[in-house]
């Protein structure tokens, strides 16, 4: 394998890979010579992405999609097949997250992200298995929440949804085991998703700088393209041993107590 | 943009046990990718047989004899390759006891030798390195166990006692070190010691797992990770969730 080409010539779908996370994703994986196909809402960003994928190869594509409805998904899973055949690498990048504690949850917002969490993996992965299958071969990467394995206060139901795509991935990765196909999930820490950037926006920089501090082992906030080098390594020859497996990309957060006054007292930051 | 096919360019490596087919495979990914690797093995043969094929990759890598059995022999190991390096930024803990008698089988000497190498082995390697590197702010730690601890096997309890102790340290040296840019990551191995290949797995596998196994300690190793840290990492091919066989 040629480690600065680790994708070549892999047919690549990214799902809700317009911007942040998918965004970097793609174009990593685009330079190791990948042929990245993205599917996302987001009209304008996909275009924009589209346009310097295409610098990396012509073949790339944009399929505008909503992964939250069951048509929209099968359109885009069967113009994906139609144009390329089974895909030799899957990345999802799907998450919505409202939080909110369990006595003030509404119905619908669960709802919502029950269907854009777990409905909308379990569509793609129904289209997309059977021909991965006959290729004998590829390599499935979703990104989770590090709430699916941990829990935390006010993301009960965000959680719950996490923690069911966790489940499912690792069962799909058994599923499919034997067939050569790896599944794997990235699970995310709290700086690198959604609520990340909450944090930031409505605290003074030095507060959530002290926040990063307080709640990881590696005090700052993470980076996407950190995360965008860990799909590579899922996606690429050199995880092939792996599947089934959580990758925690989340600075250390999940091995700590959130609550980490004693980092203080014991004086290492002395 | 990141040169990946020189992932560890200029890098100092320490590798324990360079001994087996996996460290084996994980001195030469180490120097393949740009690194200068001081490894330890129990025979010379085999030593300067690695060496033959990586020195074109990394003329000033060398090997010490090293049992890890030994106590002193661990402390020397560690002063010299000291000596020699500026700074090590990158240290595999590859330890390789494997005693396979039952409970009962078993004797205190058993005990003594499974804890002094893979566990005492640890603990004095990191004292040896984890300083300078936390003094440098620079350094990631890769501890290799293994998956028998989440999944044990009959008559081999001592494998899982003397590697089940590995997760605990790691966490914590990867709690201390983490504002000091150490990393400390474990590795659950499903390929035993000195085996070459995995352990029966549901995964169909193409390809060298010993390879695999040290592209994983490469990613560990490489700032591809810089993100990742206090953790463990299963690789035994799905073998870990396999309810039906």
């Amino acid at each position: 394998m040629r480690y600065d080409k680790m994708l070549q010539d892999k047919h690549i779908l990214i799902t809700a890979g317009a911007s942040q996370i998918g965004k970097a994703c793609a174009l990593l994986f685009a330079s190791h010579g990948g042929i990245v196909a993205i599917a996302d809402k987001d009209k304008g960003a996909g275009k924009d992405l589209l346009h310097q994928l295409k610098e990396y190869h012509e073949d790339s594509r944009f399929y505008h999609t909503d992964l939250g409805c069951s048509d929209s998904v099968k359109d885009t899973c069967d113009r994906y097949l139609s144009d390329f055949g089974a895909p030799d690498v899957w990345l999802n990048c799907e998450g919505l997250c409202h939080p909110a504690f369990i006595d003030e949850q509404e119905e619908a917002p669960l709802r919502e992200m029950i269907n854009l969490n777990t409905l909308s993996t379990f569509r793609i992965m129904k289209y997309l298995a059977g021909p991965m299958k006959e290729k004998q071969g590829g390599a499935i990467i979703q990104m989770i929440s590090d709430y699916a394995v941990t829990g935390a206060n006010g993301v009960a139901a965000y959680g719950a949804t996490m923690g069911g795509l966790f489940a499912m991935t690792n069962s799909f990765a058994m599923d499919y085991a034997p067939y050569g196909i790896r599944v794997n999930s990235i699970l995310l820490g709290i700086s690198l998703s959604a609520m990340g950037d909450i944090i930031a926006a409505e605290t003074e920089d030095e507060e959530a700088e002290e926040f990063w501090v307080r709640t990881q082992m590696i005090p700052r906030r993470g980076k996407v393209e950190e995360v965008a080098d860990t799909a590579l390594f899922l996606a690429s020859d050199m995880g092939s041993l792996i599947t089934a497996e959580g990758f925690f990309v989340n600075g250390g957060q999940n091995s700590i107590a959130h609550n980490q006054h004693y980092r203080w007292n014991w004086g290492a930051k002395a | 943009m990141r040169n990946y096919a020189k992932l560890l360019e200029g890098k100092y490596a320490v590798v324990t046990n360079g001994g087996d087919p996996c460290g084996c495979a994980i001195v030469k990914k180490l120097a393949m990718h740009g690194a200068t690797v001081a490894f330890g093995v129990r025979d010379p043969e085999i030593g300067e047989k690695i060496l033959g094929e990586i020195s074109d990759l990394s003329p000033e890598s060398f090997y010490l004899m090293l049992s890890l059995a030994d106590s002193e022999g661990i402390e020397e190991f560690c002063r010299k390759v000291k000596e020699c390096f500026p700074l090590t930024t990158v240290l595999v803990n590859n330890p390789y006891g494997d005693i396979k008698r039952t409970i009962i089988e078993s004797c205190e000497e058993d005990d003594r030798y499974l804890l002094q190498v893979n566990q005492r082995s640890v603990m004095q390697t990191l004292r040896a390195f984890y300083g300078p590197m936390r003094d440098n702010r620079c350094g990631s730690i890769i501890n290799i166990s293994s998956n028998t601890v989440f999944k044990p096997v009959l008559g081999n309890p001592f494998l899982t006692l003397s590697m089940g102790t590995i997760g605990g340290l790691t966490r914590v040296t990867a709690f201390e070190g983490g504002e000091f840019y150490v990393r400390v990551n474990e590795i659950l191995s499903g390929i035993q010691p000195g085996h070459s290949e995995l352990s029966p797995c549901p995964l169909k596998i193409e390809g060298s797992h010993v390879e695999g196994m040290a592209d994983l300690v490469l990613f560990l190793a490489s700032d591809m990770s810089s993100y990742i840290t206090g953790q463990s990492f299963t690789v035994d091919g799905g073998a870990r969730r396999q309810l039906f066989a």
